[in-house]
């Protein structure tokens, strides 16, 4: 037999009380107040015959009826087969998600986390699975989950965990909460569903919950009911400087770098100073540029480059109370060269054609080298202006013009060495053919159709039979409409401030049928509705065709404010990606561009981490993905070697606390699931009810005592007219 | 002695038919107008008083004796028969009347709706009431372990509310000495007089007797008027319970049942002492219960009153006896 609440059995303890109260000592109930005790002799109390059990029937009587009072409350059922294993019906899924971001390396972080995580294994209890993730840019499961915790040893799975747990270590990454959170529920529900199992899913963040957390991710996801989030956040005495470079050098030959020194999470220092290191971890000579940081607050400073000529390549901040981000990698500088091939048949130096124009707006500077070439034809130099090349970088200007070099004649040019062919002449077919391939690697070949009649080259250069091409009947002028500001060729002029191209007016253009040619995209039209630029890919290279040209007779695009502009962004979309690369972050891909997927054998191309450990790189895997660690990476590439500065995450530096109220607040359900022992435990009590509710001995019991008190009132009455009786007859005596 | 012929006069419920409800009497609050209904529910006759003097009213003859003022010898008889002889007249004198009432803790007791002390103010105001309607001094004196008030005996008017407002003041004190306020009368009073004592004697007697002695050998007339609770005389009590003395405050379990023979005992042989002091002293002493209706106190008093008149003709008998004997 058990009882639903068995508590109450305490009640009958009750039955004891009339026996207890008739065998105490009985001691005087009130106090008699009287005139003099003179006369009042001591009587010592005595036992009368109510101090005895003299109705032993009745006091049964009453305290079988106390019994089944309480009998009856207590609820009694008959188990019929007790369940044995009534815990392996239960199960609970663990999974314990370390944050391995780069914060958690500070002070003694990573070992308060380690030790968060022996905790959460020592609570284990038979019947729950757990399995072991790592979080920093993205999951990473390091013990999956194993069979839902039926029939394994969960002490198997806890030594597994422990010793995975041992080789985990800090990584560079940021830390991607959101995400982590996001891919592990999505996990276990899958888990949980291709198991066909109800088990409870909890997760047990361990993390230092800093500021810095991206949690985006979360935004938009629906967390699932059945899992919940419980936070074991690691405490740290918090203190940190955040350091960060504005722009990646001094581009504009100020010989100052900015730098954003944040004292995002204030420790009592104000006070810190900036260094500049070589990569081989010396300082320069410089004396160190002090910076004064209120707490909370930014401050952006100017900090001198090095004035000797030592390579540097980071910059280090002294100050902080956490150190693992105090060192900025800087790209050390590189002189980038540009080559630009004319061919065309007008002259440099006549201000009509289209070499004039072009020659003035290619702008160089300190380090960024242009060279013009300029050709009549193919292998023919035309008339060139000599100018000096850049001898010094001292001595050169900030804005210095084109190196304008003349190629030997009836030497063919070196196409591999050039990054923009403008081409506004008709070529022959092989000329049209080695272009071709020129762009197919990567090159790019701007084609000023100055002519109709050079809609042969066109189809030509562009593969095709033929392209129509005709005069355009302009009444007045034609402007540009429909303008893609997206491509990159007007992306510089997308805002609306400098979106206004209807001051260039075109006296003459060509009309190109582009219909029916999806290779052909256009990407501004004249107002007339007439193509004006239109770009094929071809291969990893590109081809812009321009329908009209910039010369004077044609139109006034070369004497407006967007010519050297667009032209520049003609030249220097390749270096786009370039100037991107200069913001990489651990974690992020290096971008497969032109100079690292030049025509080098890929058994040649390698990066070499920060660590000095060597990568093979191979172009056909597309962008390189390990990046894992803050430092410079060289890429190899033949003999031309690059390096890439990889920093830690702005982000990562932001070591506040971040609430735990803030998942919640994206939808996150914290708290702590029952565990197998409390599900059984309920349903163990789920089933009580269920078995009391149909047997209802209770009533039975209240049957009872009913029973009883009509026999305990009879017999009390017996009693009391045998007493009265009795009395009656003494009082006669 | 008249006095053993008078022994204590105890309830007699079967003679008061006519007499007031003591609890209905009770429930009237003043105590000038509970004595007022009281006496003037009994009044029948004045009491005459014992002691002769040279009144209008003849008396007796004694034989003359040298010394004996010659104004009264009755010359007239000495004319006739040639014998001297003293007229000797009835002289109507005002009574001097002390009623001594004990305050004390014990008189609080009252089984009933009322307790003795409450009953013995009401027989002290009764008697007041009536002796001063009688043209009689009234003195009071209330004592508990000490003499509580004082006011000597007069007959003036407005004497009755200051006796009244002495009788309603609150008891104040726990216990009871006999020997104060007796010491004190004898002290202050010198012309004799009728002294009430009205307490319940619920205190070792040993210096009552010296004190009655003391009292009457000063020439005053004592009477004693016992209260007790009907309680006090049965103990009559169901349950065992903490018993507390009201005086003393100490307590002491009692079983009623098992201690009630002793008590009765105990109390029947202070009774006895008390009563053999009385007779010794000559002194009346008359119990009250509290139950009894107060018209039985006035009829005390005042059957006390013809005891007392009676013992003095005796006494002036015995001597008039003694004298012609001698002759």
């Amino acid at each position: 037999m058990s009882f639903l609440t068995p508590l109450y059995l305490l009640g009958i303890a009750a039955v004891s009380l009339p026996v207890v109260f008739h065998l105490i000592r009985r001691s005087p109930q009130g106090q008699t107040e009287f005139s003099s005790l003179m006369f009042v002799p001591t009587s010592p109390p005595r036992l009368t015959r109510r101090s005895r059990l003299d109705q032993l029937l009745l006091l049964l009587l009453r305290a079988l009826a106390l019994l089944l009072l309480a009998a009856a409350f207590t609820r009694p059922f008959f188990r019929q087969a007790e369940e044995k294993n009534l815990y392996a019906r239960f199960t609970r899924r663990v999974a314990i998600l370390v944050d391995t971001s780069a914060s958690m390396s500070r002070g003694q972080v990573w070992q308060q986390a380690i030790t968060q995580v022996e905790d959460v294994l020592q609570d284990l209890e038979p019947g729950e699975d757990v399995a072991l993730y790592t979080f920093g840019n993205q999951l990473r499961p390091v013990v999956p989950f194993g069979d839902g915790g039926r029939g394994q040893d969960p002490r198997t799975r806890v030594a597994l965990v422990r010793s995975q747990l041992a080789t985990l270590k800090p990584s560079f990454e940021a830390t991607n909460l959101g995400g982590a959170l996001v891919n592990l529920a999505d996990a276990m529900e899958a888990i949980n569903a291709e198991d066909q199992s109800a088990g409870a899913l909890q997760i047990v963040l361990v993390s230092d919950l800093q500021q810095g957390s991206q949690l985006e991710s979360l935004q938009a996801f629906d967390w699932p009911e059945e899992i919940r989030l419980s936070v074991r956040r690691i405490a740290d005495t918090g203190g940190n400087v955040e350091l960060h470079t504005l722009v990646a050098h001094d581009e504009d030959d100020s010989g100052f770098v900015r730098v954003r020194v944040s004292n995002v999470d204030p420790a009592g220092r104000q006070e810190f100073t900036l260094r500049w290191q070589q990569r081989n971890g010396e300082y320069t000579a410089d004396d160190p540029f002090p910076v004064y940081v209120p707490d909370g607050e930014s401050r952006l400073v100017k900090m001198p480059l090095p004035e000797t000529q030592a390579v540097v390549d980071r910059i280090e901040l002294t100050g902080d109370v956490c150190d693992f981000d105090n060192i900025y990698y800087v790209n050390p500088r590189q002189q980038i060269t540009s080559r630009v091939l004319y061919l065309g048949s007008d002259p440099v130096n006549d201000p009509q054609g289209l070499a004039y124009y072009l020659e003035r707006s290619l702008i160089g500077n300190r380090w960024r080298i242009i060279e013009f070439a300029s050709r009549s034809e193919w292998g023919v130099p035309a008339e060139s202006v000599q100018q000096s090349p850049v001898s010094n970088a001292d001595d050169a200007p900030k804005t210095a013009s084109p190196t304008v070099k003349s190629p030997a004649a009836g030497t063919p040019p070196e196409l591999s060495e050039i990054d923009l062919v403008v081409v506004a002449t008709d070529l022959d077919a092989q000329h049209c053919q080695t272009l071709r391939q020129f762009v197919i690697a990567g090159g790019r070949v701007l084609f000023v159709l100055v002519r109709s009649e050079m809609a042969d080259t066109m189809a030509r250069l562009l593969d095709r039979p033929a392209v129509e091409v005709s005069e355009a009947d302009v009444d007045d002028y034609a402007m540009l409409a429909d303008i893609d500001f997206q491509h990159p060729l007007f992306a510089a002029f997308a805002d609306p401030r400098f979106s206004d191209f209807t001051k260039i007016r075109f006296w003459k253009h060509r009309q190109v049928d582009v219909t029916d040619d999806d290779a052909l995209q256009v990407v501004a039209r004249f107002d007339d509705g007439d193509p004006a630029v239109i770009e094929s890919m071809i291969g990893q290279g590109r081809i812009v065709i321009l329908s009209t040209g910039w010369q004077p007779s044609d139109s006034r695009f070369a004497l407006s404010s967007k010519f050297v502009p667009w032209m520049t962004g003609m030249l220097h979309d390749f270096h786009l990606e370039n100037r991107d690369m200069q913001r990489l972050y651990v974690g992020d891909l290096i971008p497969l561009t032109a100079d690292t997927a030049s025509q080098v054998a890929s058994s040649s191309r390698k990066i070499i981490k920060p660590d000095g450990s060597e990568v093979r790189w191979n172009t056909a895997d597309g962008d390189f993905g390990g990046v894992d660690q803050p430092g410079p990476y060289r890429i190899q590439a033949g003999e031309t070697v690059r390096s890439v500065a990889v920093n830690l995450q702005a982000s990562e530096s932001d070591t506040r606390v971040l609430p735990v109220e803030a998942l919640e607040e994206r939808g996150v359900l914290l708290g702590v699931q029952a565990t197998p022992k409390d599900m059984a435990e309920h349903a163990r009590q789920m089933r009580d009810l269920e078995l009391e509710d149909q047997q209802r001995v209770w009533q039975w019991l209240v049957v009872a005592l009913i029973c009883v008190l009509i026999a305990e009132t009879w017999l009390a009455g017996h009693v009391e007219r045998g007493g009265t009786t009795v009395a009656a007859v003494e009082a006669g005596e | 002695m008249t006095a053993q012929a008078t022994p204590t006069h105890s309830a007699q419920p079967g003679s008061s038919a006519s007499f007031i409800d003591p609890q209905a009497l009770m429930r009237i609050k003043t105590l000038q107008w509970r004595a007022k209904v009281v006496v003037e529910g009994f009044m029948s006759g004045l009491h005459r008083s014992p002691y002769h003097g040279f009144s209008v009213e003849f008396s007796e003859y004694r034989e003359y004796s040298p010394g004996d003022d010659l104004r009264y010898l009755d010359w007239r008889l000495l004319a006739r028969s040639d014998r001297y002889y003293i007229k000797r007249f009835e002289e109507e004198t005002n009574l001097r009347c002390y009623l001594l009432v004990d305050r004390s803790r014990s008189m609080g007791y009252g089984s009933g709706d009322y307790s003795k002390d409450e009953y013995a103010r009401t027989v002290a105001a009764t008697l007041a009431y009536f002796l001063l309607t009688q043209r009689d001094a009234v003195g009071l004196l209330t004592f508990d372990e000490h003499v509580v008030d004082y006011l000597p005996a007069r007959f003036r008017p407005g004497h009755l509310h200051r006796l009244m407002l002495c009788l309603e003041r609150q008891m104040s004190g726990t216990g009871t000495s006999l020997e104060v306020p007796i010491a004190q009368v004898a002290r202050t009073v010198n012309k004799r007089g009728l002294i009430v004592l009205i307490s319940d004697f619920l205190a070792p007697v040993e210096s009552l007797q010296k004190q009655l002695g003391y009292l009457r050998s000063r020439g005053h007339e004592i009477l004693l008027l016992r209260i007790l609770d009907p309680r006090e005389v049965d103990f009559r009590f169901d349950d065992a319970s903490m018993f507390q003395d009201l005086e003393s405050g100490q307590q002491r379990y009692v079983d009623p049942q098992s201690a009630r023979q002793e008590y009765l005992q105990r109390f029947e042989k202070h009774a006895q002492q008390v009563q053999e002091i009385c007779d010794d002293q000559e002194v009346d002493l008359y119990q009250l219960l509290t139950d009894q209706p107060l018209d039985r106190a006035l009829f005390d008093f005042l059957s006390s009153g013809m005891r007392r008149k009676r013992r003095v003709m005796r006494r002036s008998g015995d001597r008039s006896l003694k004298g012609g004997a001698s002759s």
